[in-house]
């Protein structure tokens, strides 16, 4: 793992002893053996850099999960899951939870720590299992990696299904350990590119976990404008692979012919004009990564050749004209907007199904709108610099109407519209809403006529100060009273606050873009009903099944889905789904 | 009694060894190496003369603890108890008896006993000999940084223990 990629990511550890309040020589000594640098607030002394040994690799909050009630202590859920929330919000995530199983509770000893008590030992009653079970259902998207010197046999079973990252003895957890985790595992922004959305962080991982052997084939499939490139090299960097060369070959709008000569050389005399042998880019990245960008331009005519290389198992090229065949040591990375190429019937499709490419989706910019103003100051700056204009900042209602506008075009827009900004206005100090373009500020404005609400965002799961899941968990725990005033006439009400519930979590899948299908007559794409039915499911349904879906759900209050009907996504679906399964329609 | 024998081997075990001294010990092994720095001189002369040592007080307690399983944790000690004690002191003797001998041959509770105290004494020989080479220094941290060798040894015989007190069972078992 290339350890100077990575921002310092911040982990919390949760741990009845290490977590007891400051000075606590245990817990300096846990975070000079695992290379951390202790942050909690309740630091005394405040901190200093005491490391003298290598450098520090994660910052660590300690928690110790209890709370002091009556000269005992006690485990405190309530107080874990704050903790947690604090550090699970659009400005910072937690990298990783380190997480104890046992946790001593009772009298207060002489010493200061917890007497202990015999269900505290017990297996099926430790309280980190419950803390797990409770993160799984809050922040199910936050790495637990267990950590005990409890015996692990007897809790294998239920720490798999409570979703656990990976479970190691504190005897055995070193720095090395720790750092294969959170490679692994954690949520790590990275130091050359911009992405601290849950959504980077989430693709950055899947991008770890793909190259981690460097011999993998990886597929990574984004709109235009959303940094494939860049993902590609992050891709290289993160890899076994990272000290060879990374090379490139373009595909859009070359013939296939060059192509061909450019991805695998030629022998001389091989054809017209080979005056000299010359090798392929595919050679001059052995040992490193080959990147093939538009792979969706590939053409046929080189399909057997390229399924040899891409062949994990066989990795070989020939020249034109040869009749060797070289080997090679690489791992290769394609990219392409064309998301349907994995659904897709042609020899592409074929070609990534035998070479098990593994596949990593890049979300557009609007998914990712926490990292929209660390963006903006980067082009800023970086065109500020190119054309030597005056230093800016950036106004707050820009950002705003940043965060809200659709995006078609994702960064590659964002930049454009920033480098035009910074050009026009070269020595102005501030980029207002006046130097973006026009049509950016009215469709904003549209948008918030739709009544989109910007604090009901799926794209990070997080609902005001709520995720979608501790909502549900309240909705689900929520006891009326039995007052009469209170129970009397709300059916209605509760149906209606349903119907636009359901029909918001539809229209969401409906415009989520790895539901949509693509074509030439839709390039930013069509609901695709039954994948996003799909999405919505978990699972594996037929046509009619989710034309079924939409209808049921949509069909929940009859004054509600007259609004609904009005929408221009939900309607069209609604209208679709009756027609197909016309059955008790509603009209 | 059985139930102190578990609070025993988990205070011992869970407790002090994995959670404080191998920590502690850990730690001390990492601010030694390569060799130590000036700012780190406090916490490794805090580990000679408060953490290391502990192993003196602890040292007995990790004897008993080997010496007394196959006895408190013997599954005719269930008999002592309800419900089992409800039978007459011949049946509880002779089925007792049996239980025991079961127990034994089902599990290699010698062996592990043995492997224990084993690991015990290469424990306690690493650390008498360690004490005594430190004696031999300034104990300052750069003679101490010379003994490393000796401390990563004594480092893994503190953890062959702990896995052989971990070997041991944490309840009594009939099958």
């Amino acid at each position: 793992m290339t350890q100077s990629t990575f921002k310092l990511p911040k982990i919390l550890v949760i741990d009845d002893v290490y977590g007891q309040k400051s000075p606590n020589w245990d817990r300096e000594n846990f975070c000079c053996r695992l290379g951390m640098k202790d942050v909690t607030p309740d630091l005394i002394p405040p901190q200093k850099n005491v490391e003298g040994s290598p450098a520090t690799i994660a910052n660590a909050v300690f928690c110790s999960g209890q709370i002091l009630k009556d000269k005992s202590i006690e485990n405190d859920i309530a107080g874990v899951l704050d903790i947690i929330a604090s550090g699970y919000n659009s400005n910072s995530y937690w990298a990783m939870i380190l997480l104890d199983l046992h946790f001593k509770t009772g009298p207060i000893t002489d010493g200061g720590s917890a007497k202990g008590r015999e269900t505290d030992r017990d297996p099926k009653q430790y309280f980190g299992l419950k803390i797990l079970d409770e993160i799984k259902k809050v922040f199910p998207i936050i790495p637990v990696i267990v950590i005990s010197g409890m015996d692990r046999a007897d809790i294998e079973e239920e720490l798999s299904e409570k979703g656990a990252c990976g479970f190691v003895d504190r005897t055995e957890l070193n720095k090395d350990k720790l750092r294969e985790f959170l490679w692994e595992n954690g949520l790590l922004e990275d130091c050359k590119m911009i992405g601290a959305s849950l959504p980077m962080l989430l693709c950055m991982r899947e991008v770890r976990r793909a190259v981690k052997i460097g011999n993998n084939n990886i597929l990574i499939l984004g709109e235009t404008g959303t940094g494939k490139e860049l993902m590609a090299e992050y891709a290289h960097r993160v890899s076994p692979k990272s000290e060879g060369p990374f090379k490139t070959l373009f595909t859009q709008g070359v013939p296939g012919n060059i192509i061909e000569d450019t991805l695998f050389g030629h022998e001389k005399g091989a054809f017209t004009g080979a005056d000299v042998a010359t090798n392929g880019i595919a050679s001059e990245a052995d040992g490193g990564t080959l990147f093939i960008d538009e792979f969706g331009d590939i053409p046929a005519g080189i399909q057997a050749k390229l399924l040899r290389l891409l062949d994990p198992t066989l990795r070989e090229c020939t020249k034109i004209g040869a009749h060797t065949w070289e080997k090679l040591n690489l791992q290769i990375v394609m990219a392409t907007n064309r998301i349907d190429i994995i659904d897709g019937k042609d020899f592409r499709n074929d070609l990534l199904a035998r070479t098990e490419a593994r596949v990593i989706f890049v979300p557009p910019l609007r998914e990712r709108t926490n990292d929209i103003e660390k963006l903006c100051s980067y082009f800023v700056t970086k065109f500020e610099e190119s054309i030597g204009a005056e230093q800016r900042n950036i106004s707050g209602k820009v950002i705003e109407v940043f965060r809200s506008y659709h995006w078609s075009k994702n960064i590659r827009e964002l930049e454009n519209i920033i480098k035009k900004a910074v050009e026009d206005y070269p020595s102005l100090r501030i980029l207002s809403l006046a130097h973006i373009p026009e049509h950016l500020r009215k469709s904003v404005i549209e948008s918030k006529l739709n009544k989109v609400d910007p604090v009901f965002d799926f794209r990070n799961e997080i609902i005001g100060d709520k995720t979608l899941s501790a909502m549900l968990k309240e909705i689900s725990k929520y006891k009326f009273s039995t007052n009469h005033e209170e129970i009397f006439g709300r059916l209605s009400d509760i149906r209606e606050a349903f119907a636009f519930f359901f029909a918001s979590y539809i229209k969401a899948a409906l415009t989520c873009p790895a539901n949509k299908k693509y074509s030439t007559t839709h390039p930013e794409g069509v609901a695709n009903y039954t994948i996003a039915m799909k999405c919505i499911t978990g699972e594996d349904i037929a046509t009619s099944k989710a034309y079924d879906i939409i209808k049921k759900y949509l069909q929940i209050d009859d004054n509600s889905l007259e609004e609904i009907k009005k929408d221009p996504v939900l309607g069209p679906a609604y209208g679709k789904a009756v027609e197909s399964r016309p059955k008790n329609k509603k009209k | 009694m059985s139930v102190s024998w578990q609070s025993k081997r988990s205070q011992i075990n869970h407790d002090w060894l994995k959670c404080k001294y191998l920590n502690n010990l850990d730690a001390f092994l990492v601010r030694i190496e390569p060799s130590p720095l000036f700012e780190n001189t406090p916490p490794i002369l805090r580990f000679l003369e408060i953490d290391f040592p502990q192993w003196e007080e602890k040292r007995n307690d990790i004897l008993d603890l080997f010496r007394s399983f196959g006895e408190e944790m013997s599954p005719h000690r269930l008999f002592e108890s309800t419900p089992l004690k409800i039978y007459d002191s011949e049946t509880r003797c002779w089925i007792g008896d049996m239980i025991q001998l079961l127990w034994i041959n089902r599990y290699p509770i010698r062996e592990w006993t043995e492997a224990g105290l084993k690991a015990f004494q290469k424990t306690d020989y690493q650390y008498c000999r360690l004490t005594e080479d430190i004696g031999k220094t300034n104990a300052s941290p750069k003679d101490i940084a010379i003994l490393k060798a000796d401390f990563k040894k004594y480092r893994d015989a503190c953890k062959n223990l702990s896995d052989r007190i971990s070997m041991l069972h944490n309840e009594r078992r009939v099958i």
